[in-house]
């Protein structure tokens, strides 16, 4: 019994996502000041780079289970969005650049191609009140946060892609 | 509480720290009473193992046993069986510190230093336990304590939002050794755990385990680095015992 509990706790550390969680809102405010961040190419993607459009922000790192088993949803939801004002920054905490290259070569399959950052020090992570891998948050095309999100889900189920529609100019999925 | 102190210790025939633990039940309320295996016999030093939100995992055995070859007594309290509690993380909550306080007692009466020793969110509880116990016994004995991969949060804190502690741990006095690896959010935030602790007066030393995940000596998934470095756990213990702060 108490074996069986701990490996249902165990699953549900590592394998959330099965159930799709809801995004949860926030209320609408300036997001984080602090986002300059460069990605794998060396690029710095800043949020005033993307003005107008909506953009995930989602913290994870190749070593979080959840933030891996969510990643082909997070390319799925880009994909459903093609053509629309919204963005994926995926910002990795820490990790080398081999590191991170060698996971999306695992990932080949799902295709991942949206843009990813690296927190080196850790500084947008303090800055934005990270505490959970993933955790993510929306922001709208003002660069408010309107929600976020603690823990994995389905980032292309339904009610999720509906929340996070609504949130573009013409809010249709 | 006073009165209701029963002390069986079964012997279990234990010739070497390999063997298998002895057995001790700990009464600490009517009805309730805390098995306890005991690992080794020391009655210097003593190190209580309290169980994080995932109760007493197999490989804290292994460790224990390691722990008794090296002199040290352990004591791993399942506070969980004691009042019949699933386990999952919102039993913590259900433990009452003075189970732990009452362990704690009958630990002090028996070894002359005594070490606690937990995990994740079992810090809470330890330190609930700790504070209830030295309240009545302010020349307290308890040398300190080894948390690895603390969580003393009272909730997860929501995304973009400040923590809210338990009020535990700005209430705690005690010399802290906190072991955490580097691939954990919580890492980002050592320093601010500290400083948290420091306003109740615990003096705190940190170790950090580069290339480590929380859990990493019980995970599942426990990658290569997890398994080697979960295998010498015990001297990360006793290594942690030395870099504990003198008291003040």
């Amino acid at each position: 019994m108490k074996k069986f509990a701990a490996l249902a706790f165990a699953l549900a550390l590592t394998l959330p996502g099965a159930q799709a969680a809801e995004l949860k809102p926030m209320t609408p405010r300036a997001a984080f000041s602090t986002l300059a961040l460069r990605d794998l190419d060396g690029k710095v993607h800043t949020l005033a780079d993307y003005k107008g459009k909506v953009v995930l922000v989602n913290f994870w790192a190749t070593w979080c289970p959840p933030c891996r088993a969510e990643m082909p949803s997070i390319q799925r939801l880009k994909q459903r969005m093609a053509g629309k004002p919204f963005v994926v920054l995926a910002v990795d905490m820490a990790e080398s650049e081999n590191q991170i290259r060698a996971f999306l070569k695992q990932m080949k399959t799902a295709k991942i191609d949206f843009t990813i950052l690296r927190d080196t020090n850790g500084k947008t992570l303090k800055a934005w009140k990270v505490f959970v891998f993933p955790t993510s948050f929306v922001l709208d095309t003002n660069g408010q946060l309107r929600y976020s999100l603690l823990g994995s889900t389905d980032w292309d189920a339904p009610n999720t892609v509906k929340q996070i529609a609504a949130l573009l100019p013409n809010p249709k999925p | 509480m006073k009165a209701l102190l029963a002390f069986f210790c079964i012997l279990a025939g234990m010739t070497s720290a390999w063997a298998a633990p002895t057995s001790l039940s700990i009464n600490v309320a009517p009805q309730v009473d805390v098995p306890v295996s005991v690992y080794g016999a020391s009655k210097q030093k003593l190190i209580l193992w309290l169980p994080s939100e995932m109760g007493v995992v197999n490989a804290e055995g292994k460790i224990a046993a390691q722990l008794a070859q090296r002199g040290f007594e352990v004591w791993i309290a399942d506070l969980f069986s004691a009042r019949f509690l699933p386990v999952v993380p919102s039993s913590l909550a259900k433990i009452p510190p003075a189970d732990i306080a009452q362990v704690i007692h009958v630990a002090a009466q028996h070894h002359r230093t005594i070490y606690l020793l937990t995990s994740g969110h079992g810090a809470g509880i330890t330190l609930d336990g700790a504070r209830e116990w030295q309240k009545h016994h302010p020349t307290h004995k308890i040398a300190g304590a080894i948390l690895f991969f603390p969580n003393l949060y009272a909730k997860s804190p929501e995304p973009g939002e400040s923590p809210h502690y338990l009020p535990i741990a700005t209430q705690t006095h005690l010399p802290i050794v906190i072991l955490q690896g580097d691939l954990s959010p919580w890492y980002w935030h050592l320093d601010e755990m500290k400083s948290t602790l420091q306003k109740g007066g615990s003096q705190v030393a940190i170790k950090i385990l580069p290339g480590m995940r929380d859990r990493f000596y019980f995970r599942g998934d426990a990658n290569l680095s997890e398994r080697k470095l979960g295998s010498q756990v015990a001297t990360l213990i006793t290594d942690g015992i030395k870099h504990l702060p003198a008291k003040k």
